[in-house]
């Protein structure tokens, strides 16, 4: 578990940084709606180092700092609504979570 | 399977006593509406409003949008939601065309989603042209955002159903029929047609961001062919709360405007083979097995042509690449629907996740354009969500007191599904 | 109502001279010659306020000056539209239609240019200013005049043009319109344009990138020959074969089978970054210093006797793609094994 003291971009920065160096990325960096680019909070899922970085992660990452960059251009933070953007973050985390255990721990014994 | 859609337009919308359509002018038993939404014990209030084209209302923040129906002869309401389950796509449908029932509800401070009724801003809603029966419900206290966005979903179909009511014993206007046969009748019949299929990813990721059919969450399924009718027949709900310009709020899933579109070509051009729900998940690995599953399943079904809509902006824009590829890669033509985010001045690269076969794109509009909102005679909703819907930026609030939003913020501005009219030019 | 109109030339069009009176100091007339002459008649309900000719050296040399002259003529003269060019292929009056445009459209002014797809003031102006696509020599005055008429025309009557149609250089900006069919129409339309194998047009083109497949693996380093090549402008001091510091028209290659590091011998001609570091030790761009310890601790074979350098910063795709070719073809005779290519 690793927190970024910072910005979601701070997060997709860290998230670059360590997929680069072989950490599987295992949920998608963004969220699915335009609205919550603007959240302060971001929980991205990794997995084990690797010896690779498979280009599909690579590009995902990195196409995503632009889109987050693209839409938040010129937007002031509303920390009135950061207790919001903290709770919507954790219930999609905790969903997220849930899929992967469809995914996987199903089949593990 | 068969389905009619009875149409009784609507050209007016009074509140009153008792639901019915004279002249085309609905009138609404309000404190039957009320008590309809009342039956859940978790709703503490609700007030009822109306929104007509042209009035300087404003609503906000808008949690979704239904259509007012009446199921004829069968379980009334929305299958495996507000009924028990029945198969939809096969009956009759009355509808109050032209009607639509708006609920408000709050579960987030940062939700926007906003329909003008009149200016600017009605230019890029598809919902300031109809008439909207406002229903602004507010639960009990100390309910989380998820208990609350279930409680808000589901009393806004509760309220259609009542309203639907009205449309039992209107005066038809006019009768749509759809009918498809087995695929095996209609290979017979259409030969040589070619095999389009119709895509439909929605966003299924968890707390406000769900699409349910039949009840069923979509995050569980893997991608499924089911018939076009049964969206058209009550069978698709929204619980999409944020992505207010390009999530399909229920309204649209009744009407999927694709889904009429290729209809309307079934049997002269194209042979129309069904849809496919494509659940936008949140891991890579689920988005790699959905969008290998789609492309295999319109592969399997003998599709020669697939159209894709893209529900959202962010994540799914990943899908959509993917689905896309995958098709092409199997020789399968596809053209895909979605917004962009091309920056406030349209000069950013458009999209960001890119294939090159992706080389038949409809752009359902720019998400970051800035509009202009008139100040409003009366808003309807919440006062702090029409602030937070300016106060994003320096300079959104003018002196006259309209504001600047991005199209982002406007309820089907930029529908991926393609129910609205918006699009992008290059200069 | 009428529009009104002012022209931009420089001194050849303009009726003064040629490379001779390239230094010919900025002026106003009313009365109209040369490209102008031929753009009015067709150019619509517009009327001309004037033209402003321009030496190109002069405008290259004395930027601000000549700005400053343009923007008070267009205070003084208040067009609606602002004329430049056509430009051609000439890189110098190019840059000074651009310059130009760009004064007039931060007055507000609309500015119509013409230009060959290589011109290097393209890219400085394609942004905001209407440019026409012209072929590349003066010859084609005739076909180019009718091109910039139709645009005047069009924008003095806020007529909608597009690039296809109207023949100019897309401005890239992607404007958010309401159009008369619905997303769901378009999409079932242009599938059925594919179905059928009848044209169609996607709304939202792709970026196309050049994929180059990379090449095997060097197997022994120690064994191999590596070459270096840059587009970061690394030429000997002085310049001596005067490498363009933007939009570069050449390449070149140095001897430094005699140098153990470039420090003190090389430095940077680029435009387009902050030069000090790179001046102080142009190893720090082009690293034959690091290479030579390489070759002395026996991890690579030899370093290549030649480095080859062009400007990357403005240089046409056009161009880049040939100096690759003719540099890799050199480089491929002379048996290197591998190539480290420095970008800034």
């Amino acid at each position: 578990m690793v927190f970024v003291e910072g910005t979601f971009r701070d997060v997709l920065i860290k998230v670059r940084d360590m997929v680069h160096t072989g950490y599987e990325l295992i949920s998608h960096p963004l969220f699915a709606s335009s609205r919550m680019m603007f959240s302060p909070y971001r929980t991205v899922v990794l997995g084990s180092k690797r010896d690779v970085s498979p280009q599909i992660e690579c590009q995902i990452i990195e196409d995503s700092i632009i889109s987050y960059d693209k839409l938040t251009a010129r937007r002031n933070p509303q920390p009135e609504h950061n207790g919001d953007y903290a709770k919507v973050d954790l219930s999609l985390y905790e969903a997220t979570l849930e899929e992967i255990s469809m995914l996987r721990s199903s089949h593990t014994v | 399977m068969r389905l009619e859609h009875n149409l009784i337009y609507i050209k007016d919308v009074v509140l009153g006593d008792v639901n019915k359509v004279e002249d085309g002018v609905l009138t609404v038993d309000v404190e039957g509406l009320k008590a309809a939404v009342m039956t859940d014990d978790k709703v503490k209030d609700v007030k009822v409003d109306l929104a007509k084209p042209g009035e300087r209302t404003r609503i906000v923040p808008v949690k979704d949008v239904i259509e007012p129906r009446f199921r004829v002869g069968r379980t009334n309401g929305f299958p495996g939601v507000t009924t028990k389950y029945e198969q939809a796509g096969d009956g009759v449908v009355n509808i109050l065309k032209g009607a639509a029932i708006v609920t408000i509800g709050d579960m987030v401070g940062f939700q926007e989603g906003v329909i003008d009724m009149w200016g600017e801003g009605a230019l890029w809603t598809p919902f300031s042209k109809t008439f909207n029966i406002v229903v602004d419900i507010t639960p009990i206290d100390g309910l989380d955002p998820h208990q609350h966005e279930v409680v808000v979903r589901l009393a806004g179909l509760r309220a259609s159903t009542f309203v639907g009511l009205a449309a039992e014993n209107a005066a038809i206007d006019e009768t749509k029929v759809y009918e498809i046969g087995t695929m095996a009748e209609e290979e017979a019949k259409y030969p040589d047609l070619p095999k389009v299929l119709y895509v439909q990813m929605n966003i299924a990721q968890g707390l406000l961001h769900d699409t349910f059919f039949y009840g069923v969450d979509l995050k569980e399924i893997i991608p499924t062919w089911f018939h076009p009718f049964e969206e058209l027949d009550n069978a698709v709900i929204s619980g999409n709360c944020v992505a207010a310009c390009d999530k399909i709020t229920t309204y649209q899933h009744q009407n999927n405007a694709l889904t009429y579109d290729l209809y309307e070509q079934h049997g002269k051009t194209i042979n129309f083979i069904g849809n496919i729900f494509s659940p936008e998940l949140t891991t890579l690995d689920g988005k790699f097995r959905n969008c290998d599953y789609c492309a295999k399943l319109c592969h399997q079904l003998g599709a020669n042509g697939v159209i894709v809509s893209e529900e959202g902006y962010g994540n799914p824009d990943s899908d959509l690449v993917m689905i896309c590829s995958r098709l092409e890669k199997r020789g399968i033509k596809t053209a895909l629907v979605t917004d962009e985010c091309s920056g406030w001045d349209g000069t950013s690269q458009p999209l960001t996740d890119t294939a090159p076969e992706a080389v038949a794109v409809v752009s359902s509009g720019n998400v970051s354009k800035v509009i202009d909102l008139e100040p409003a005679d009366k808003v309807l909703g919440n006062i702090k969500s029409a602030q937070t819907l300016a106060g994003g930026w320096d300079g959104c609030v003018a002196e006259d007191g309209s504001l600047k939003v991005e199209l982002n913020a406007v309820i089907g501005a930029t529908s991926e599904i393609g129910y609205h009219n918006a699009s992008v030019k290059l200069y | 109502m009428t529009k009104k109109v002012l022209f931009y030339l420089n001194q050849f069009f303009g009726g003064i001279g040629g490379e001779d009176k390239a230094d010919y100091e900025p002026s106003f007339q009313t009365e109209l010659v040369g490209p102008p002459t031929g753009i009015m008649p067709k150019a619509g309900d517009v009327e001309s306020v004037g033209l402003i000719i321009c030496g190109d050296n002069f405008f290259g040399q004395n930027e601000d000056e000549t700005k400053a002259f343009i923007a008070k003529v267009i205070d003084e003269t208040q067009p609606d539209i602002f004329v430049a060019g056509p430009a051609f292929n000439a890189g110098r009056y190019g840059f000074a239609c651009a310059g130009a445009c760009k004064v007039a459209h931060e007055a507000g002014v609309t500015c119509v240019s013409g230009m060959y797809e290589e011109n290097p003031g393209l890219e400085h102006c394609q942004s905001f200013a209407w440019v026409a696509q012209t072929a590349n020599a003066a010859a084609q005055m005739r076909k180019a005049l009718p091109i910039m008429a139709n645009l005047i025309s069009k924008l003095a009557a806020g007529e909608e043009v597009t690039p296809e149609a109207d023949k100019y250089f897309a401005q890239g900006r992607r404007e958010c319109i309401l159009v008369d069919e619905l997303g769901s129409t378009r999409a079932v339309k242009m599938l059925l344009a594919r179905l059928n194998d009848e044209p169609f047009e996607t709304e939202l083109p792709m970026p196309s990138f050049d994929v180059v497949e990379p090449a095997a693996p060097i197997l022994d380093l120690s064994k191999a020959t590596i070459a270096l090549a840059t587009s970061g402008g690394i030429v000997p001091n002085g310049n001596p074969d005067r490498l363009q510091s933007a939009s570069a028209q050449q390449w070149n290659k140095y001897d430094i089978s005699e140098y153990d590091q470039l420090k003190g011998d090389f430095y940077t001609v680029h435009g387009g970054f902050d030069p000090v570091y790179c001046n102080e030790t142009a190893d720090r761009v082009l690293p034959l210093d690091a290479l030579r310890d390489m070759q002395k601790q026996g991890k690579i074979g030899k370093v290549y006797d030649f480095f080859y350098a062009t400007t990357g910063t403005g240089t046409a795709v056009a161009n880049a793609r040939k100096f690759g070719e003719e540099i890799g073809k050199e480089l491929k005779e002379a048996g290197v094994d591998g190539v480290l290519l420095t970008s800034t």
